[in-house]
């Protein structure tokens, strides 16, 4: 409504002034200048697109400012021209920088999704993290408990172990003393060897086993029992020279037998056990003296060193 | 505002016992619409639209003059420059305040993308 009523003001005014004016030339104010730059500027900026009908009236304002140079309005319409090419460019302005403001929302609020995202992502991969670690943990501590436990077993079993292994060393250690009360017992090459005086055992010439030996050899069974199942045993009877190879031979043989047959019956395994005759072949003594020929007369019982200690399964 | 109202008082009071024409008297309504829209939107606080906003208030001041002296056409025009200059002070306002807030959420995207891997 504005516009029209200037309009109307300057058309009322331009048929006298065309009147007045045709034949001079008059310069442009300053004022005018001042619109017409602001005009071209406003026309190439955002107004264009964003404010045309704001520079369309900036436009007839300042053809109606040229028109009125010389007239004593031109300083007013060239003012008013200038304030409507500038208010086209603020106008235009202000419209490409509302989408500028949209356009930076926009990417802001996508940037702000985003972030958003990808904090839930690292909480989710922290979670898992967490939980991983937490499984690892509980493992290790379970790995940890059984293999205390297997620990504990595998110690108990060699207390046990040892424990019994000093149990029968013990038992092995006192039967042996019980042993050197009536018998020779000495270390050799051969293993350990057991000396039981024939007179103890047996009368003269004979292998027929004295009661009062049996005593003895009760001892002596078990103290072989208590070696072991791995132990074995020689039952060597020897004589003195007195007599015959042969005869020395045959007796010796018989007197093993019979021990070896009082040893199994007394328990020592009969496959852990033999007897062997080695008749007047190996004194220990000189058969010149009584004392020489009654220590050559006697049973052995050879020990045999035990085999290496297999570890038990 | 209270400078507009007191220079409106006068125009109107001059006009009214000028006899000014009823043109002058819409025209007065219509450019002291537009100073109070500078004003309401805050031109005070635009330097540019400042400068707009005064020039406004002075042409009207400018008009009440020729009412005085009883020159309804002056009057006329500077109550129409006054017009514009308030105009001008509204749009450049606008124009200020959303470029403002165009590069605070340049600035906060920067910022985004500065604290993101």
């Amino acid at each position: 409504m504005r516009r029209n009523r200037i309009r109307w003001t300057w058309s009322a005014l331009g048929v006298a002034l065309l009147a007045a004016c045709a034949t001079t030339t008059a310069l442009p104010s300053q004022q005018l200048v001042d619109a017409r730059q602001a005009y071209e500027i406003a026309r190439e900026g955002p107004a264009a697109t964003w404010a045309p009908s704001a520079l369309l009236d900036a436009k007839r304002a300042l053809a109606d400012a040229e028109g009125a140079v010389g007239t004593d309005q031109a300083d007013h319409y060239a003012y008013i021209a200038l304030r409507l090419a500038q208010i086209a460019q603020a106008r235009g302005d202000q419209a490409a920088a509302a989408v500028q403001l949209e356009r930076a929302h926009a990417a802001r609020n996508a940037l702000m999704g985003k972030r958003e995202q990808l904090a839930q992502d690292e909480i989710a991969r922290q979670r898992i993290e967490l939980e991983k670690r937490n499984a690892e943990l509980e493992a290790e501590r379970q790995a940890r408990i059984s293999s205390y436990a297997e620990a504990d077993a595998r110690a108990q079993e060699l207390r046990v172990e040892r424990e019994a292994r000093a149990q029968a060393e013990k038992e092995r250690n006192e039967a042996m003393q019980t042993l050197r009360e009536f018998a020779g017992i000495q270390e050799t090459e051969r293993g350990l060897v057991v000396t039981l005086a024939g007179s103890l055992l047996f009368r003269s010439d004979e292998a027929v086993l004295l009661p009062i030996a049996q005593a003895k050899l009760d001892q002596v069974a078990l103290a072989l029992r208590q070696l072991g199942e791995n132990q074995a045993f020689v039952i060597e009877g020897h004589t003195d020279s007195r007599g015959t190879e042969d005869f020395n031979r045959r007796l010796s043989a018989a007197r093993a037998q019979a021990v070896r047959a009082y040893l199994v019956s007394r328990g020592v395994p009969a496959e852990q056990v033999v007897a062997i005759a080695k008749g007047e072949d190996e004194p220990v003594a000189s058969n010149n003296s009584p004392e020489g020929r009654a220590n050559n007369r006697r049973v052995e019982i050879v020990i045999r060193r035990p085999p290496p200690q297999l570890p038990s399964g | 505002m209270w400078t507009v109202r007191v220079g409106l008082t006068t125009l109107l009071l001059a006009s009214c016992s000028q006899g000014v024409s009823p043109a002058v008297t819409r025209q007065t309504a219509e450019t002291s619409a537009a100073v109070a829209r500078a004003e309401a939107g805050g031109a005070e606080n635009e330097p540019q639209a400042a400068l707009h906003l005064k020039l406004a208030r002075e042409g009207i001041a400018q008009a009440g003059r020729f009412i005085a002296a009883g020159d309804g056409d002056d009057a006329q025009r500077a109550l129409e420059r006054a017009d514009l200059d308030a105009e001008l002070a509204v749009a450049l306002t606008r124009e200020s305040r959303l470029e403002s807030r165009a590069r605070q959420a340049r600035a906060e995207i920067e910022q985004l993308q500065r604290s993101m891997p």
